[in-house]
């Protein structure tokens, strides 16, 4: 548990952060978690017989750790995207085809993207103890210098929390792969209720890229159909889920506020023009001119002449005055 | 909330996820594999993490004890040092791995040992305790607002700030001082009577002997003086003096004028820890003691008494006076909504959401109709009549077959040339309305462009959440939004409660003192003449108020003080002196030779300039009030409290003297 007296307090002097790595139990249990897992992604790729891919993952995520630099992590899914494209840096053949029907539950993937997510929840979690775990308030231009970020306190994780990130990483693997072979099992189908069919095995490669027939869609556009709706789907019904539950657990302030609201939301109408004349007749009697919310007078001083300008002009046109 | 963090994390794997489905995954599906495992790990973070928060909301309990002495007291006691113990509890429900608690520090206070926040995990069964210090130094209202909660998920993708708001108000009441502490230590009088008690040369029944003189029927035979009636040979009846308590009737001044300053270092905290000094040691002398606190609009009164209940509410009392806030400090309504928002981003940032309170499209949208350039609206219809009165229709039928010449609609079918014909003539027709709905529209569309929509967009929130909180009706929100000094009311209202003050102006455009307060006069005047139409014996009033910048409307309290003394009371008057105001230089002193100033800059001519005049006016308000029967004093000149018991002293050996 870190406390601190105040909200900001200013830094030590010259913070060490290799010592820092060393001396916090949480940072350095993260960094041989995520390490560990630097080291298998590695491996895997040179197995896959992209050296040079290992030797950019490592610069990358040596960079990450050790230097903390943010963008890390970010660079590390694009680099692994695209060398798991072209193992050798540049995609030098496009006509060699990979079987998608078949490309799940593969081992050497299971690995890749398992060893990838434990670096990647190692590296932020690592992020979040060492360098920013909750973002600042204010806007950062308001944030004071020397201000202090809110980090992890430096105790050693929980085993619960150690064995479950690893539970989670295996079910999200698996999720990925499932959510892989549904989309490639499944294809969308128009001509169906509900719009879905299963794709035939002669489908195999060969199908996949060609052109599509009449009243199918693409192969690659029902890929991206199902598996946007299988997220918009989750993502839907879990933000309506949060919203009821939301609603359950008003408070008496939060339920008055929404009563409240939605009163003038109803008779706002009405009551704008009210008060405004009403507003307008106050500031008559005070002698006020009321200058609301910096309406650009401007815009009146030179609109309105440019719009008599035209109407003048098209007087002179329709009378002849002007041939076009 | 999504962090910076989450947000790049889900653009980039996003894409890949979108590139991997769509192209890449005709050459490796260990892309498309990768990048959807990366946005199922995220999109269930974020259902996860909307669970933890979203059943923690109901599920934290927070206890607040003040302690002093390790004892826990409903009020505390300026000058002692008290220990602020939060504990929260999380009852059930999955636990909260990474938050920051932190509670909201009283505005004016300090800490002085311990922390208000900390970092930690929050689970059920393990309270988490915050515990500090602070050191109350003046009389008045201690406000503590509530416990600030941030929470994030571990990898940093997804943040959280709520507050549980839990105001609570604790009453400083003024140091609590030893009696022999504030009594003066030099015996003024030989002879002094019982404490609480003076002596008036009036036959009553007290101890000391008042005179002698003939015996009259009707005499009780014990004021018999039988010695005197031996000398004499005839019967003497001795009358005895009467004794009668001392009186202190402290007024003190309550209005805007002593409210400036932080909360705990304004000059009426400092007048009501002085009133609080005499009040104690007066009281430890059995004296009775009254107090009027007034301000410009009304005057409350507690009676003199003596009794232990009378000293601990008139304690009270001049705590709460010393923690009242100054009002209307600041009347612009752009400042008071820039103070207010803040505030509210603070401690309301739930009623601020969008989802309970909304800011739909139509507020920002400009009416023309609403303005006094409704007019251009008729433009269109001036223009239909003109066109049938005054020809135009043929001038425009002409215009259009000048502008399309026949020879290139050549080899156009009949349709088409109908077609265009009609389409230019109808545009030649319509291009008033034309521009008239262009000039709508950009007339109208003003309204969402900033400065205008982010202020009414504040001040809509601010009016929805200062209707909820006052429980008024909708209506309240639009004329918010529309009468400047109503939302100004309000603002102040809410800043007033929260203890939170914007810097005051103190002067007008035109030079004018801002806080003069001159109602405050009668009301002072109207009391201290209520109080000597009581008064049943020479009594001492003590004016605790600021009066340096009212000398031009002195009258009615200068008519009250002479009235006052006219009855043979007494009057003192203690005036607040600014802590950056040096006092005024001493007649019997010589004066300083000039020193030439090494740089004289414009600040520095303007303070001496503020300060002379300050001088000035203050020498003209003690010549005043002086030549009227009152005695002037300022608060820092000596100790107060022992000049006040001095004068009480004076007052109860007065009888002696003969």
């Amino acid at each position: 548990m870190s406390r601190e007296s105040d909200g900001i307090e200013k830094p030590d002097a010259k913070p060490n952060p290799y010592r820092e790595l060393i001396a916090n139990p949480a940072a350095r249990t993260y960094l041989m978690i995520a390490g560990g897992g630097l080291l298998v992604t590695i491996l895997t790729m040179f197995l896959i017989g992209s050296p040079i891919a290992s030797a950019l993952l490592l610069i990358v995520g040596l960079c990450g750790l050790f230097l903390r630099w943010t963008a890390m992590p970010a660079v590390f899914v694009l680099l692994l995207s695209y060398l798991a494209f072209a193992p050798l840096g540049l995609p030098f053949d496009f006509s060699s085809f990979s079987e998608i029907p078949g490309s799940h539950f593969r081992f050497l993937d299971g690995i890749l993207v398992g060893s990838a997510l434990v670096y990647l929840i190692g590296q932020y979690r690592l992020l979040s103890v060492v360098h920013i775990g909750m973002p600042f308030d204010a806007n950062k231009f308001f944030v004071k210098p020397g201000a202090k970020a809110t980090v992890r306190p430096a105790e050693s994780p929980r085993d619960s929390e150690l064995w479950l990130l690893f539970a989670r990483v295996g079910l999200f693997v698996l999720a990925g792969q499932l959510l892989w072979l549904a989309i490639t099992y499944l294809r969308v189908d128009f001509d169906r209720v509900p719009p879905l069919s299963v794709a035939e095995p002669t489908d195999g490669y060969r199908r996949y890229g060609a052109p599509a027939d009449e009243f199918y869609i693409s192969d690659y556009a029902s890929r991206f159909v199902l598996a946007s709706g299988i997220f918009l789907a989750v993502a839907l019904a879990a933000r309506f889920a949060f919203w009821y539950w939301g609603l359950l657990l008003l408070g008496r302030d939060q339920a008055r506020m929404i009563v409240v609201d939605v009163q003038w939301s109803e008779d706002r109408r009405e009551m704008s023009r009210q008060e405004k004349w009403r507003g307008w007749q106050k500031g008559r009697i005070l002698g006020k001119a009321r200058e609301k919310f910096g309406c650009g007078g401007w815009f009146l001083a030179i609109g309105l002449p440019l719009v008599l300008l035209f109407l003048f002009l098209i007087v002179l046109c329709c009378s002849g005055g002007i041939r076009l | 909330m999504l962090t910076g963090r989450g947000f790049w994390f889900l653009l980039w794997s996003s894409e890949v996820a979108l590139l991997g489905v769509l192209v890449i995954a005709r050459y490796a599906p260990t892309v498309p594999i990768f990048a959807l495992t990366l946005v199922s790990w995220f999109v269930a973070e974020w259902i996860w993490f909307q669970i933890r928060t979203s059943s923690a909301q109901g599920r934290i309990a927070i206890e607040r004890h003040i302690l002093q002495g390790e004892r826990e007291l409903p009020t505390l006691w300026a000058g002692v040092d008290c220990t602020v113990r939060i504990t929260i509890r999380l009852k059930g429900g999955p636990s909260l791995p990474f938050v920051s608690l932190a509670d909201k520090l009283p505005v004016g206070q300090h800490i002085r040992e311990g922390h208000r926040r900390t970092v930690t995990r929050l689970k059920a069964g393990e309270p988490v305790v915050l515990e500090y210090k602070i050191h109350p130094a003046a009389p008045g209202v201690v406000r503590f607002e509530g416990i600030e909660l941030r929470t994030a998920d571990l990898c940093g993708f997804f943040y959280r700030r709520s507050f549980f708001r839990i105001p609570t108000e604790y009453l400083v009441l003024p140091p609590l001082m030893d009696d022999d502490g504030t009594q003066r230590a030099n015996k003024r009088f030989n002879t002094l009577p019982p404490p609480g008690v003076h002596r008036i040369r009036r036959a009553g029944s007290g101890t000391e002997l008042l005179h002698l003189r003939d015996y009259l029927p009707g005499d009780p035979p014990k004021t018999i003086a039988w010695k005197a009636s031996a000398r004499k040979d005839k019967l003497i009846t001795k009358e005895l003096e009467s004794d009668v308590p001392v009186r202190l009737i402290l007024f003190l001044d309550a209005s805007n004028s002593t409210r400036l300053g932080t909360a705990g270092k304004t000059p009426l905290a400092k007048l009501a820890g002085i009133g609080a000094g005499v009040l104690q040691a007066a009281a430890g002398n059995r004296d009775l003691i009254g107090l009027t606190v007034f301000d410009s609009r009304e005057a409350k009164v507690q009676k003199p008494a003596r009794t232990r209940l009378h000293t601990m509410q008139l304690l009270r009392t001049f705590a709460e006076t010393a923690g009242r806030q100054a009002e209307g400090t600041e009347t612009d309504p752009a400042t008071l909504q820039r103070h207010a928002y803040s505030l509210a981003q603070d401690l309301y940032p739930d009623l601020l959401e969008k989802r309970l309170n909304s800011r739909p499209f139509g507020l920002f949208w400009i009416p023309l109709l609403d303005t006094r350039f409704k007019w251009i609206l008729l433009v269109p219809l001036i223009w239909q009549i003109l066109m049938w009165k005054a020809g135009i229709f043929n001038s425009v039928v002409e215009a259009t077959n000048k502008i399309l010449d026949p020879r290139s609609l050549a080899g156009w079918s009949v349709i088409a040339k109908v077609a265009i014909y009609l389409s230019v003539l109808l545009t030649l027709m319509m291009i008033p309305t034309i521009l008239t709905g262009v000039y709508w529209f950009l007339f109208g569309i003003r309204g969402f462009l900033p400065p205008r929509s982010r202020d009414l967009s504040k001040r809509k929130q601010l009016a929805t959440l200062f209707a909820a909180r006052d429980g008024d009706s909708p209506a309240s929100i639009e004329r918010c939004i529309h009468d400047d000094e109503f939302f100004g009311e309000k603002a102040s209202r809410f800043l007033v409660e929260h203890h939170h003050q914007p810097p005051p102006k103190l002067f007008e455009k035109d030079g004018r003192y801002r806080f003069r307060c001159p109602e405050k006069i009668p009301v002072l005047a109207a009391a201290l003449v209520r109080s000597v139409g009581m008064a049943r014996d020479n009594e001492l009033y003590v004016v605790l108020a600021d009066l340096v910048e009212l000398t031009d409307d002195l009258e009615p309290l200068l008519k009250a003080i002479r009235a006052a003394c006219g009855r043979h009371h007494q009057v003192l008057v203690l005036l607040p002196w600014p802590d950056d105001v040096p006092p005024p230089p001493d007649p019997r002193e010589p004066a300083e030779p000039l020193k030439r100033k090494k740089r004289i800059t414009l600040g520095s001519v303007i303070q001496t300039s503020l300060v002379e005049g300050y001088h000035r006016k203050y020498d003209v308000l003690r010549l005043k009030l002086v030549r009227a029967g009152a005695s002037v004093v300022r608060v820092n000149a000596a100790d107060p409290v022992r000049l006040i018991l001095a004068r009480l002293d004076r007052i109860r050996g007065a009888g002696i003297r003969r």
